[in-house]
């Protein structure tokens, strides 16, 4: 009996989650936790964006990661955009030659049967400006919906992977109203008798609110340059991991900032650059220890 | 002789990487192939095949064996050093001197080795072979996926190699990355394993499984498919043939065997139905080969054929088309309210560039250019203020929310929300068919295109947008420089070369004109530095009409004597110097050419040992054939000083001067007998150079069989 056949993936949110779990963990993946830091992306968290340059040769972790996009908030009212929203994350170091198949055989785990839908993949070459990373990869569609995304990483904070490692990133409310037939994320089944809108909603206007209305542009502005001080200090100690800390924050507020309409166009290359220019270092302090 | 497939199975393959990849593998190992005598020079046919899945070629006429050669190699002087003569052996597979020859030649002795070669079984050549070929395909992009360090568009998985009936395995050569020898077999798309019986069988045993392996047929399959199924798709290819063909070529790239599902139900109010082809272009990357409405979404046919999957795959492609269609709702809601002075009085707070101001500047600058361009081709004022307004409004809706949510829908916005404006501003007098116009010339600015119709305006608006980029860019960023482009300046500069040759229909503006206006804006509103601009631009500008004749199959050193013959270049007139290249292109490929060319470059040659001689008068020549030289140089520059001679009757006067300058050269030696009569034939050479010149420098003219050059 596998890991995934005392769970219906369909049933709940909570159940979704399990599966990909259960999934991964029979496949050699450590299941980690989800960073304790705002980000946009599972990408982000340590365990990828510095584990996917060693040291180890051997690396398979699989997580949550709660993931925040200030832009994409709508007071809770649109029914599939979220300002704070749940990725499922898997790094795969380095990329087992099957990995498209396992991915695939991970989709049916949830129930998504290749032949009863339209999966494809979409050519999407991923590139993180902040964090100087790229890959080339896909997007997964499942009839016509984004529901992952897949991607060989090339490089890292500015570096050439030695070691070359998928990303397996999966959507987790797209593909749970996949599965339990909802229009609205907010009608998911959740589990405990709970929807993802008892959950959700109120974080969704209240932060929609902030993002767009209320927080303050000059505390923002100081809280980024505050980072960046930081950030630079820490690495002349060569304190890799609380420098990138300071990086994911800057990160967070450059987004916080520009979902207030208060970066220019051509400021915002130079921020960009700003917070690649931290991550490059932290980077490079990771790969030298 | 045999047939030779090589298939490389490989994850998704983007619609670019099909595109390439096919003809670049086939002629990669036609080369290699032709390199080892495995084909005949000329004789082997190659032709590439690409699915989203397989990078194929298969070549025709492969040799079973390669031919025993025998290569001459000559070796270093006699009494060379002894790395040298180490090196000598090693390279030529010899054991001493003893085996090798040595010769006198011209230029001492030197030793000379015979390498023989026995032929070789193709089995065991081929592994190399495609080794080597797959190693020198080059791609715009590729990527690494194991350690190999092997680079390709995506990650090969699965080989297929075979040699007639026969599978032949790559797995000894190095270099190469992962991968599974399909022994024979291949597999589509759809998960389903085909045996091939041959190499020459493969298409047609893909054939059979419902694959079209080659994509310029896919694309006709799906012509004739779509032309039989109904008439507004003849209607949509008539009016709108561009979108037609990108909408074939997508569907023929999309998906192995692509299965078309229209779609046709959406419940979203309050949206214009011109967005929803925009919109749903870009969330699902659908097509629409029907005209408006109606959009195709293309899904990978499955290898059975549920009677349910395609209702329900329809019905979840719809519900997403819906839901991105709610969102963007809400957007044009937002724009709507804002309309379209107050999205252009938003502009203001909108960089452009830090040096260069604003978007609201720079859409006044293109309206301002656009106005002047269409003065340039001897439009009337009426025509010159509606560039002016569709100038002013291109960019406008960079400012919506509508555009910043779905970049696709840029130009559509800007395009509805001034049709709004017409229809409820009254202070705008402008004629129905002239709003269309503008409305056209803004919503078509990403596409490019203009009907016979709108051809002045819209391209006189497009031009002044790509000359304010290249001229802004350019002075706030400098020139691009090697491979760093980053504004893509030379790209646009090719695109205004296009416009300025191609694009009118009547008069086409100067480029001394455009570069003066389009920098005189920037010395208005900016404090930047602009001597030696215009000079630089111009200069810039020549460099990339070459590339653009190369590009249009112009061989380089015509297209550089056309370019730089003085009229061409005083008179600032890209058509004209187009015109020029074409008339002297085939006098150049003549015989009457030929020999001018040669003529020219031995008067150019004399001209130039003979510059010590100071102050030649031609006039106290008396040979006929100077007389007749100097008569024939005075009547050119008579003729060219009228400025009014065509392009064909400018090389006409070129080609006039072929026998006189023949015959004085035969007759007279020019650098022989007193240094006053040496003097005046040198100056009267020099003035028949400067004239030529004046039409075509043909010191860029290369030698080589000038006939054969195509």
């Amino acid at each position: 009996m596998s890991d995934t056949d005392t769970l219906h993936p369909a049933a709940s949110f909570q159940d979704t989650i399990a599966a990909l779990e259960g999934y991964w963990r029979a496949r050699d993946c450590m299941i980690l936790r989800g960073y304790d830091s705002a980000v946009g992306a599972g990408t982000f968290h340590p365990a990828t964006a510095l584990y996917s340059l060693g040291p180890f040769k051997e690396w398979r972790v699989a997580y949550v990661q709660p993931s925040r996009r200030p832009g994409d908030g709508r007071y809770g009212e649109n029914p599939n955009r979220l300002q704070h929203y749940y990725q499922f994350q898997v790094l795969l170091r380095p990329a087992p030659a099957d990995c498209r198949d396992l991915y695939l055989e991970s989709l049916a785990a949830l129930g998504l049967e290749a032949a009863a839908h339209d999966l494809r993949f979409m050519e999407d070459d991923w590139e993180s400006p902040t964090l100087g990373a790229a890959g080339l990869g896909w997007e997964v569609w499942c009839d016509g919906l984004e529901i992952s995304q897949f991607t060989y990483f090339q490089q890292m904070g500015g570096i050439e992977c030695e070691v070359v490692s998928v990303e397996l990133t999966y959507g987790l409310e797209r593909i749970a109203c996949m599965l339990q037939g909802c229009e609205s994320v907010y009608d998911l089944e959740w589990g405990g008798g709970k929807k993802y809108g008892d959950i959700h909603r109120r974080g969704e206007r209240e932060f929609s609110a902030y993002n767009y209305e209320r927080s303050s542009v000059e505390l923002l502005w100081r809280h980024f340059k505050d980072a960046e001080e930081q950030c630079a200090e820490l690495l002349k100690s060569g304190l890799a991991l609380p420098a990138y800390d300071e990086c994911l924050k800057a990160s967070h507020i450059f987004n916080l900032l520009d979902a207030r309409g208060a970066i220019l166009q051509d400021e915002r290359q130079s921020l960009i650059l700003r917070v690649r220019t931290l991550v490059k270092g932290v980077c490079e302090a990771w790969v030298k220890q | 002789m045999t047939d030779l497939l090589v298939e490389l199975w490989c994850e998704d393959l983007p619609g670019w990487a099909q595109e390439d990849g096919a003809p670049r593998l086939a002629e990669a190992l036609t080369e290699k192939l032709t390199a080892v005598g495995l084909l005949n020079e000329g004789e082997g046919e190659g032709a590439g095949y690409a699915t989203t899945c397989r990078v194929a070629a298969v070549i025709n006429n492969v040799r079973t064996k390669t031919p025993p050669r025998e290569e001459e190699r000559r070796g270093p002087r006699e009494g060379a050093g002894e790395k040298a003569i180490a090196g000598f052996l090693r390279g030529a597979g010899l054991s001493s001197l003893d085996d090798a020859e040595l010769r006198e030649t011209p230029k001492g002795k030197f030793w000379f080795a015979t390498i023989k070669t026995a032929e070789r079984d193709a089995r065991e050549v081929i592994p190399e072979v495609v080794s080597s070929a797959l190693k020198e395909v080059r791609w715009r992009k590729s990527m690494r996926w194991d350690e190999s360090g092997f680079r390709w568009p995506r990650p090969i998985r699965r080989y297929v190699v075979m040699l007639g009936d026969e599978s032949l395995s790559l797995d000894d050569c190095d270099g190469l990355p992962g991968m599974k020898n399909g022994a024979g077999e291949t597999i589509l798309a759809t998960g389903e394993s085909v045996k091939i019986p041959s190499a020459g069988e493969w298409a047609t045993t893909l054939r059979d499984h419902d694959v079209e392996p080659d994509f310029v047929q896919r694309r006709e399959k799906y012509r004739e498919r779509l032309l039989a199924e109904s008439l507004t798709v003849k209607e949509s290819l008539e009016r709108e043939p561009e979108i037609f063909e990108y909408a074939l070529s997508a569907v023929a790239l999309a998906a192995e065997n692509p299965y078309m599902i229209a779609l046709d139900s959406f419940s979203v109010s309050d949206i214009d139905e011109s967005f929803i082809n925009p919109i749903l272009g870009y969330h699902l990357r659908s097509v629409n080969p029907y005209g408006s409405g109606c959009p195709v979404y293309v899904a990978e046919k499955p290898r059975v054929m549920d009677k349910t999957w395609e209702g329900s795959v329809k019905r979840r492609v719809e519900s997403v088309a819906e839901a991105r269609l709610a969102d963007a709702s809400f957007y044009w809601k937002q724009d709507k309210k804002t309309g379209i002075d107050g999205l252009l009085n938003s502009l203001e707070k909108i960089s452009f560039h830090s040096r260069l101001g604003n978007l609201r500047r720079r859409v006044e600058r293109i309206a301002t250019l656009s106005r002047q361009i269409v003065k340039l081709c001897d439009g009337d004022d009426g025509l010159a203020e509606l560039a002016y307004l569709a100038g002013l409004y291109i960019k406008v809706d960079l400012a919506s929310g509508s555009v910043r949510e779905i970049p696709h829908l840029q130009g559509v916005v800007g395009a509805k929300l001034l049709e709004q404006k017409f229809k409820t501003d009254e202070s705008l007098d402008i004629e129905g068919s002239y709003q269309s116009v503008i409305c056209w010339t803004i919503e078509h600015q990403y596409l490019r295109v203009a009907t016979d119709e709108t051809q002045e305006i819209t391209y006189s608006v497009y031009l002044a947008t790509a000359m304010d980029t290249l001229v802004g860019l350019w002075l706030a960023e400098g020139a691009p420089s090697g491979s760093g482009d980053p504004f893509a300046l030379r790209r646009q500069c090719l695109y205004a070369i296009e416009i300025i040759h191609d694009r009118f229909l009547n008069k086409t503006p100067r480029l001394h004109d455009l570069l003066t206006f389009a920098l005189s804006a920037y010395e208005k509103e900016t404090d930047i530095d602009t001597s030696g601009a215009y000079e630089e631009l111009t200069r810039f500008f020549y460099e990339r009409l070459e590339v653009y004749l190369i590009n249009q199959g112009m061989p380089y050193d015509i297209a550089r004597a056309a370019i730089h013959g003085s009229l061409s270049q005083q008179s600032g007139d890209i058509r004209l110097i187009v015109e020029v290249a074409d008339e002297l292109k085939g006098l150049i490929q003549s015989e009457t050419g030929e020999d001018l060319v040669t003529a020219y470059k031995r008067a150019h040659g004399l001209a130039q040992e003979g510059k010590r001689l100071k102050d030649g008068q031609p006039d106290i020549l008396a040979e006929p054939q100077a007389i007749d030289l100097r008569t024939q140089i005075t009547e050119m520059q008579k003729q060219l000083r009228q400025d009014t001679l065509t392009p064909k009757e400018q090389i006409r006067l070129l080609a006039s001067a072929r026998e006189p300058i023949d015959a004085f050269l035969d007759n007279i030696r020019v650098l022989d007998g007193p240094e006053e009569q040496q003097a005046a034939k040198v100056a009267l050479l020099q003035s028949f150079v400067d004239t030529v010149r004046q039409i075509a420098d043909l010191d860029h003219i290369e030698g080589g069989d000038l006939k054969a050059r195509g």
